[in-house]
């Protein structure tokens, strides 16, 4: 599946050369800069310190052990069970010293705290929920997309709102190219297919000094597979809490000829429905991506 | 002082009145016209010490007036008059409900008009009526919960929510928002060119 789209654009690299040596961001996200980074923030994985993190439900409080700077929110719910915690999209931090902050599952905690679970059937907190979810969607784009293209790709994520229909992410380095109808079917289907793969979505919070000397633009550090984003504000816990899934198309983008705009729409897993809203939520998303500039 | 004259004393009951009165067997009464009154006597002591009951629909329609009735009597009548003492003697057998009556249900609609009650109608079950030669007989029932309003149980029908934001919700309103409006306008793009 990632062959096709790897051949499409490995022959329209060929041809548009000159225009890929284009390279825009200050610092190189990769995998490895990724470990570097939480060795920075976090210190030796091997030198554990344990710490109570104490785990609301609606029915009662569990204190749990876990280790300090390497277990996340996701450890701890497993502590109650293993559907609670795989249906954790958020969670609420409620450390003993200083204020409470929404965090991203997968995040490492850092000390005592007391942690609450948000999901999708939360009735407080799903506006968070929604751009989580929004933003976490962009990021699985852009993680897919660079995998997928045979080409130098950065990606510039927008805040998306769930009411503009669609979520969106500007892909430099394609030098204007859009995706033809059959290009997009066949990133659908590698997108799916990735999605399907249940990637977790790392995440490391960089403190404000960190991150302006590693030259890191936003506060958390996204490790998707293998490629590394940055982004401001929490993700979702796993590729495998988005449900239907769909690249609507391509544009070029308004400010600049050679930036490309892919669109998309999801829902999560948790929210099905039939095919036939599903259709009109496409075709709505299609609609408003289109008129959109 | 006659029911005929304390009735037409009291403001109507709030609540349909079933035209034709149901026999209402039941195992271990004889059937009669007294027999009905007893079954109907047994449903309303339990309404008021459950609050919530669930009967055969039938049974709850037919009640679901006696019911309300009781509640009117304490009402607007009060605990010390004679025929409403009489009333309440005779359908709630149990002493401590007459109690229970007086004290806590009726002060709860002493500035309300009626309905006093509740019903509601649930999905019919089918039920084995009983296993004869091997054959399994069943039936359909029609399934009523009455209950006496502001009772401590969870609402039977949830409270309506304005609206969810859902991302399903959201994506999906939106979506038949814009639907409905492009189906308009072809409408009347097809009504002018007419």
């Amino acid at each position: 599946m990632k062959v096709p789209v790897r051949s499409i654009l490995a022959l329209r690299k060929a041809s548009t050369a000159v225009a890929a040596v284009e390279k825009v961001t200050p610092v190189t996200l990769s995998s490895e800069f990724f470990d570097h980074i939480r060795h920075e923030v976090y210190g030796d994985s091997k030198k554990v310190d344990k710490v109570v993190v104490t785990v609301k439900t609606e029915e009662s409080s569990k204190p749990v052990l876990v280790n300090r700077n390497v277990s996340t929110a996701f450890h701890c719910l497993n502590h109650i069970n293993k559907q609670f915690a795989d249906d954790a999209v958020l969670v609420e931090v409620i450390p003993s010293v200083g204020g409470s902050y929404f965090s991203s599952v997968n995040q490492p905690l850092q000390d005592q705290a007391e942690i609450r679970k948000i999901g999708f059937d939360t009735l407080e907190n799903l506006n968070l929920v929604n751009e989580a979810y929004w933003r976490s969607c962009s990021l699985v784009t852009a993680a897919f997309l660079r995998e997928a293209l045979d080409v130098d790709v950065d990606f510039k994520f927008s805040d998306g709102n769930i009411k503009d229909g669609f979520f969106s992410v500007v892909v430099k380095g394609l030098d204007g190219n859009i995706f033809t109808p059959d290009e997009l079917g066949t990133i659908n289907r590698f997108g799916k297919s990735y999605i399907r793969e249940e990637k977790q979505l790392e995440v490391i919070s960089i403190p404000s000094t960190i991150a302006e000397e590693s030259g890191i633009n936003g506060d958390n550090l996204i490790r998707i597979g293998r490629q590394v984003f940055s982004t401001n504000g929490p993700v979702i816990r796993s590729t495998r809490q988005i449900g239907r899934f769909l690249i609507l198309r391509s544009k070029i983008a308004a400010k600049s000829e050679k930036d490309v705009i892919v669109g998309g729409v999801s829902i999560p897993t948790k929210q099905p429905t039939s095919s036939y809203s599903w259709s009109l939520i496409a075709k709505n998303a299609n609609q408003k991506f289109s008129r959109n500039l | 002082m006659s029911a005929h004259r304390v009735a037409a004393s009291l403001p109507r009951i709030g609540v349909t009145i079933g035209h034709t009165p149901q026999k209402l067997k039941t195992g271990g009464i004889e059937p009669s016209r007294r027999a009905r009154l007893e079954v109907l006597r047994r449903i309303v002591t339990r309404t008021v010490r459950e609050e919530r009951v669930e009967l055969k629909w039938n049974r709850a329609v037919e009640a679901r007036p006696y019911v309300e009735r009781l509640i009117q009597l304490g009402v607007e009548r009060g605990p010390l008059d004679e025929y409403t003492a009489e009333m309440m003697e005779w359908w709630l057998p149990e002493k401590d409900l007459i109690t229970k009556m007086h004290e806590v249900i009726v002060p709860r609609f002493q500035n309300r008009d009626s309905p006093f009650t509740s019903l509601f109608r649930l999905p019919p079950q089918r039920l084995q009526q009983f296993i004869q030669n091997k054959r399994e007989v069943w039936k359909r029932y029609d399934i009523g919960v009455l209950e006496i309003d502001g009772n401590p149980f969870p609402a039977i029908q949830a409270a309506h929510q304005e609206q969810s934001d859902s991302i399903l919700d959201v994506l999906l309103a939106d979506a038949l928002r814009n639907h409905q409006i492009t189906l308009q306008e072809k409408l009347e793009a097809s009504t002018e060119s007419k």
